[in-house]
């Protein structure tokens, strides 16, 4: 009966059509939205900057009716939460979903497990059989396609706030249409745009890369048997003739994206 | 003669809840607190800021976990990962105090284990006992710790009740052993809207009304006590429970007589909306332990 009734409860509370606006209840509902946009405004912080609150909280609204929160932590929750938002009557919404795709990611990656830097044993690589070798990537690398070149779009945006010293959602909502008709219209039967993500210490770097790239970092990241592939079987697979490991190597290292290599 | 530690009080340990603008403030400099309380769930991360930031507190300070999330009182237990990642959080930062609601926040909907991210209330009987007891005695067995468990601030009453709260907290305490975290304020605002929870319901006197709590509450069933202030609001509306003032003098007074009925029990000023500076913050915790010293060596005179 205990679980029949809290069930009825959590119905009424996830209940849109049944928002009480001057119970006891309606408390709750307004602290389940309330609560709702504070974490996601966190985890999506760039499309709650160029949104505002208030449309934000009406989209966090709108998504949580559709998907409840299922995980008990705030900071894991939102994981559809970009597709949603191109479901949805706002302005801009498919360049706010390619945006909430990459806000995502870097909230991941800055939650995800440190990684010890080990780069002395990349000295492996010239004296061992790549079959043998693994990269070990720094914490948090993700990799993310979008139809739209979304770091230009953020670094663009972020530019003009700055320069134009912009403090209202309207005038950023001006150059998010100036934006979609760059990209946008132009770009409907144009390749993807490969992003890699990663944490080389405390925040999440972006980072527009090749598909030569982002296929071989695919293939890197992929477990057989739960064990990352080789280098020697993972260069064995690539046949995209535009990827370079020795072009490849120096920058992965200078950026901290790859912090060692082991020995299996 | 009169030694030194007949005439020197035992107060309280006394702690306020950090939140994240204070982050550099509690680590720049030692603060004047005995301990200080995290919400376990946002330091869940497995690395990066929040991590360092915990492990540097909890090299800094006692810490006192207090989780928001377990919901003790509900029927469709916490997942075994939720309570795997507050045992590694514990392990990680060996706290001096672990504590959760007397809540409920699990619930089925549409055949999926879905969380409330709130506090729900649940009623007190028999059923609702039998689940929290059961809930707090899994929590208790994996994190090998006894915990604490805090009393909500209720913004409706449920039906089919058989105890009053303290009541039902006395139960559980005696069939778990587990201690209770009185939040002095969550009486303070149940009190208020005590009128308007209840069927032609009359406004009481909220400070009896949390004296007579606390009356019914065993002396040795005690392990902490939160303080924090809400907003006010017109007659007729309820009081919320929002953390953004600091501690009515009421509830400053209802402390003062907890102190004298149980002790030096550990506090902790809360603080969530509306922050403060730091400063601010601490000044708080020096009003908590000027009250528990003038309460303490009173005692000691009059021993």
């Amino acid at each position: 009966m205990l679980k029949e009734s809290q069930s009825t409860f959590m119905q009424t509370l996830y209940s849109p059509e049944k928002m009480s606006q001057d119970t006891g209840f309606g408390i709750y509902q307004r602290s389940l939205i309330a609560n709702a946009a504070r974490a996601l405004s966190i985890t999506f912080s760039t499309v709650h900057s160029y949104v505002g609150n208030a449309e934000f909280t009406k989209l966090v609204r709108a998504y949580l009716y559709v998907y409840p929160k299922t995980q008990y932590d705030w900071g894991e929750y939102g994981d559809k939460f970009a597709t949603f938002i191109s479901t949805q009557p706002v302005s801009h919404a498919m360049i706010l979903a390619e945006i909430a795709k990459l806000d995502f990611a870097c909230h991941q990656a800055e939650r995800s497990a440190d990684i010890v830097n080990d780069i002395e044993t990349l000295s492996l690589l010239s004296s061992e059989d790549p079959y043998h070798l693994h990269f070990q990537f720094n914490a948090g690398l993700t990799l993310l396609s979008s139809h739209l070149p979304i770091d230009i779009i953020k670094q663009l945006v972020s530019q003009r706030v700055t320069e134009d010293k912009i403090t209202n959602v309207n005038d950023i909502s001006n150059i998010l249409h100036e934006v979609s008709n760059t990209y946008e219209q132009s770009n409907e039967n144009k390749a993807p745009y490969y992003f890699v993500i990663w944490r080389p210490d405390m925040q999440a770097n972006y980072e527009q890369i090749t598909q030569g790239e982002f296929v071989w970092l695919s293939v890197l990241k992929n477990r057989k048997d739960k064990v990352q592939i080789s280098i020697g079987e993972a260069l064995d697979r690539i046949t995209d003739e535009t990827f370079s490991l020795v072009d490849w190597l120096p920058n992965a290292i200078s950026n901290r994206l790859i912090c060692g290599i082991t020995l299996k | 003669m009169i030694s030194l530690n007949t005439t020197t009080p035992q107060l309280p340990l006394i702690g306020v809840g950090l939140r994240h603008i204070h982050y550099n403030d509690a680590l720049s400099a030692r603060a004047n607190i005995d301990f200080i309380e995290v919400h376990a769930e946002n330091f869940f991360t497995e690395g990066g800021a929040t991590y360092q930031v915990i492990t540097d507190i909890a090299a800094n300070y006692p810490i006192s976990l207090h989780a928001t999330s377990l919901g003790l009182g509900s029927a469709v237990p916490a997942p075994e990962q939720q309570l795997n990642q507050l045992l590694a959080l514990v392990d990680r930062t060996d706290p001096i105090l672990v504590s959760d609601h007397a809540c409920f926040s699990w619930a089925e909907l549409s055949s999926a284990s879905t969380h409330a991210g709130d506090l729900l209330p649940v009623p007190f009987n028999e059923e609702s006992l039998a689940c929290m007891a059961n809930n707090v005695l899994r929590a208790q067995a994996l994190l090998k710790r006894t915990i604490l468990v805090e009393n909500l601030s209720a913004y409706i009453q449920l039906p089919g009740s058989t105890y009053s709260e303290s009541e039902f907290l006395v139960k559980l305490c005696e069939l778990t052993g587990c201690k209770l975290l009185i939040d002095i304020n969550n009486l303070m605002v149940n009190a208020t809207n005590h009128h308007l929870l209840e069927p032609n319901g009359e406004k009481i006197d909220t400070k009896e009304f949390a004296k007579q709590w606390l009356n019914s509450i065993p002396k040795n069933m005690v392990g902490e006590f939160h303080l924090a202030g809400c907003t006010a609001v017109p007659e007729n509306d309820f009081m919320i429970d929002d953390h953004s003032q600091p501690v009515s003098d009421d509830a400053w007074q209802v402390y003062k007589f907890a102190l004298e009925r149980f002790g030096p029990v550990p506090t902790l000023i809360e603080w969530d909306e509306n922050l403060p500076s730091w400063t601010t913050l601490l000044k708080e915790a020096d009003k908590a332990r000027h009250i528990a010293t003038k309460v303490f060596s009173r005692e000691v005179r009059e021993v």
